[in-house]
This record gives C-alpha cells, sequence and structure tokens, in this order.
C-alpha cells in the first residue's frame, strides 16, 4: 500500500497523458482531464489494461487484473481524468482496492 | 489419418484469426505467454496501423520492464498480416472472425489447405457448433471450439467444446495449452456446448417475461439486477454485445429446445428492434438510447420477490446445466462465478 505523493501523482498523470498521446496518435496537448477516452481519443475502454501493467511493474504493485475488473464495472471510467484517479486508487490500495466498496 | 502427437510442449506457434474485440483480445492475452505468434486480419483491416500500435505497445513494454529484449525480438517478428499463408507452420489456430456459419466454413477449407496437417484448429464462436464449421476429412479430428469470453484479459474462463470426431490426443494438447495459459476451462461436449450463455439466456428470458408483464421497467430491472445479482444489467448487457449478435444467437441455443415457445417473446422484442436498425450501442440504440443516462428511479413494490425469482432461476438453470453436461458442481460453480463476476456462485 503505497502514500500518494505529489510526485507520484505528477508521474502517473504523465505516463497517463504520454500513452494515450502516443497509442492514439494525437497531439499531447490536445488531451485533458475532460478528454473521453472513446468519443475523443477513439481509444478503447480496456486500454487501462496495459497502463495497469506498466504501473504494477513501476510501483512493484500486488494486484490482480481480477480485483481491478470486479471495480470497473462498478465504477466505469470514460474520461482521462476518471483512468488517472483509477489508477493512483490502483496504487494506493492495490489487492484491497475492493475494501473502498465497504 | 495422421498419428499426431502434441505433447505440454507441442503448441509452440499460434495464429489467431480476426482484428475484432476478441481476435485482438486473445493475441493480446497470448502476448504474455512464450508462444510464436501470428495475427491473420481480414482484407479490410489496417494491418498498417495494427502494427504500427503493435510495435509501440512491445517497446512500451520492453522500456517499462515487463518484457525483456530476447522477448521483445521474438515478438516483433510476430506477424500481423493479410496474407493467409502466413499461418502454413502454426501448431494451432483460434478463429475469431463475425459468426456467420459459412464464412467461418469457408475459412476453415481454406486453412485445411493451407497449414500443416497436425495442426489443431479451433473456433472462438460464442454459438456455432464444432460440427457445423470444421473441414471435412482428417481435421475433423484436430477441430474444438474454444471459447473465450469478453474482456479475455479479465474473464478466466474458456468453454472448451468438442464433437464427436474430436480425439482423444487434440483434447489434452488443447487443454495443456489453456493450463500452459493460465486459464480455468470446462470441456463441453458439443450438445451441451455454451452453457455458460445458456445459463444467462434463461435469466434474461425471465427478466423480459416480468418486465413485458409490466411488473417492473427495464431500467428499473437492469437497477434491480445490478443491484443484487450480477455486476450488469440483463438488457444492458444485450445492447453491449449487440441486439443482432445476441438474436443470431439465441436462435442457435434453443434450436434443439424441445420449449422454444418459452423464450418467443423475447425473441420477438429482439427481432422488433433489430428491424428498426436498433443494434445496440454500435447503433446509438437498442433497448436504451446511448449515450445512457444514468436515471435511478425508485423501485417498485415486489422487488425483492423479483430478485428471488430470478437468483431460483439463476441457480436451477446452473443445476440443470451442470448435471445436463455432467460437469462437478464445484468445476460449474467457478466458471458461473468467472462468467457471470460474482463473488458467490449458484452453489454457493
Amino acid at each position: 500500500m503505497a502514500t500518494l505523493t505529489e510526485s507520484i501523482k505528477n508521474e502517473v498523470k504523465e505516463i497517463v497523458y504520454s500513452f494515450f498521446a502516443e497509442e492514439c496518435e494525437v497531439d499531447i496537448a490536445q488531451i485533458n482531464d475532460n478528454t473521453s477516452i472513446i468519443k475523443d481519443l477513439d481509444g478503447d475502454s480496456l486500454m487501462f489494461l496495459e497502463l495497469i501493467e506498466i504501473f504494477k511493474k513501476k510501483y512493484n504493485l500486488d494486484i490482480e487484473l481480477k480485483v481491478i475488473g470486479k471495480y470497473a464495472v462498478k465504477h466505469p471510467v470514460a474520461t482521462i481524468g476518471q483512468l488517472i484517479d483509477m489508477q493512483l486508487l490502483i496504487i494506493e490500495h492495490e489487492n484491497r482496492l475492493l475494501d473502498l466498496e465497504h | 489419418m495422421p498419428t499426431i502427437k502434441h505433447d505440454s510442449s507441442g503448441i509452440i506457434k499460434v495464429g489467431i484469426i480476426g482484428e475484432g474485440k476478441m481476435g485482438s483480445g486473445i493475441f493480446t492475452y497470448l502476448l504474455d505467454f512464450n508462444f510464436e505468434l501470428v495475427w491473420l486480419c481480414s482484407q479490410d483491416a489496417d494491418t498498417e496501423k495494427i502494427n504500427r500500435q503493435f510495435a509501440k505497445r512491445i517497446k512500451r513494454s520492453l522500456e517499462a520492464g515487463i518484457i525483456d529484449r530476447d522477448r521483445f525480438d521474438v515478438l516483433i517478428q510476430s506477424p500481423i498480416t493479410r496474407n493467409m499463408d502466413s499461418l502454413y507452420d502454426c501448431d494451432l489456430v483460434i478463429e475469431a472472425i463475425p459468426e456467420t456459419v459459412a464464412l467461418k466454413r469457408n475459412l476453415f477449407i481454406q486453412l485445411d489447405r493451407i497449414i500443416k496437417p497436425e495442426a489443431i484448429f479451433t473456433s472462438n464462436s460464442s454459438s456455432i457448433s464444432p460440427s457445423l464449421i470444421a473441414p471435412p476429412g482428417n481435421r475433423m479430428g484436430q477441430f474444438a471450439g474454444l471459447h473465450f469470453f469478453y474482456p479475455v484479459q479479465l474473464k478466466n474462463i474458456v468453454e472448451l467444446t468438442i464433437s464427436p470426431s474430436t480425439t482423444a490426443c487434440t483434447i489434452d494438447a488443447t487443454e495443456t495449452f489453456l493450463e500452459k495459459i493460465q486459464r480455468h476451462f470446462i470441456t463441453l461436449e458439443e450438445k451441451n456446448s455454451f452453457v455458460l450463455n445458456k445459463i444467462l439466456l434463461d435469466v434474461q428470458n425471465e427478466a423480459w417475461l416480468i418486465v413485458r408483464a409490466g411488473q417492473i421497467t427495464l431500467a428499473q430491472m437492469d437497477q434491480l439486477v445490478n443491484r443484487h445479482l450480477f455486476p450488469f444489467g440483463i438488457f444492458d448487457i444485450c445492447d453491449s454485445v449487440g441486439i443482432d449478435t445476441m438474436l443470431a444467437s439465441i436462435r442457435n441455443y434453443i434450436k434443439d429446445y424441445p420449449h422454444k415457445n418459452y423464450f418467443a417473446s423475447f425473441i420477438s422484442a429482439l427481432d422488433d428492434l433489430a428491424a428498426m436498425g436498433k443494434f445496440g450501442v454500435k447503433s446509438n440504440e437498442g433497448f436504451y438510447k446511448y449515450p445512457k443516462e444514468e436515471v435511478r428511479s425508485e423501485l417498485p413494490p415486489g422487488s425483492d420477490a423479483i430478485v428471488e425469482h430470478l437468483r431460483q432461476t439463476w441457480i436451477s438453470a446452473s443445476r440443470r446445466f451442470a448435471a445436463q453436461c455432467h460437469l462437478p458442481l464445484d468445476d460449474m460453480n467457478r466458471a458461473i462465478k468467472e462468467y457471470f463476476g460474482t463473488d458467490t456462485g449458484p452453489f454457493g
């Protein structure tokens, strides 16, 4: 369970923005927290899975995809900002993410 | 018939066919395992773009330390192609093209001419039995259904469907493959195929009959199911899968049922939507309009009884199909929990 520092928050935001700019072939300046992944970027709601693998490795996270899947079904992600928030929750709570439901 | 031996390391090269959600999901999932991969896309596919995105993806994985340089070097060579000949030396192919018998059958006939005789052919079909699409001749013995569920990375369950012609060797090699890729599976004879979707269909049908009787609205039903039973709505999922796809699948599922009429009203509702061009999320309208407005309404009196009725339908359908398939209840329970995304299965 990691403590979210400003530095981690900024790093996550930067990685997510760069990821979508590269993957969706758009200028990073066109992306903001309100950008819709599907409508504005023609992206896929499952793109967050690759990001999770990157963050798992980077922050040595103990998180199962199954846990994230269950969380994501109840808290669908539509915008870049929501995706960043979810990634931060994953980093902070890892496999205890579903405890947030209770 | 050639003598074929696939031991646990027999499947080295895997071909994935189709660039839709399932084809790309299976290809992406298999990247994490030590196979050589070939991805055959349709003639309409923008393979240049797919290749570019794939290269970027594995480069990111290398930079993030998810894969090492050796694996990167292997993966970067993975052909993503429209050329069927690239599949000639695959040990296993997994087809994931649109749900049309003629299309699949023609594809397999062509593949049979190109791919080495000992290779195993599988179809990711969610509604068409292997016998209907397997190429005639020796390959019938090396043919099976391999039904992954969407999203492939998150749904840890596969239905392996075998026809009366599928050889023990093929079953063994395919099961070993599924173990290797760390997927739970249930093995089904084709007369009992697609059992998980069939269990859902029973629940969907009951839910529809309750809505049609005016006890509750569609949105209230989805709200109720989502709150008390499954992490999705009964009609939401129809729109998400696609009304036309659902319709075609349901027709295939019930074609041998003695009590087809039980589903007539639900099929008619789907038929009406399809006739109006309302195919679900992909056409911006199905049971609901999209983008969907989330309206939380007061649930009517008697909602508890509706939930209990649907729960009992789920349990009794699960028990009936488990018995029909001769599956241990534990295996069935695990498969159902994974498929429905629930913490508790129908049997606990």
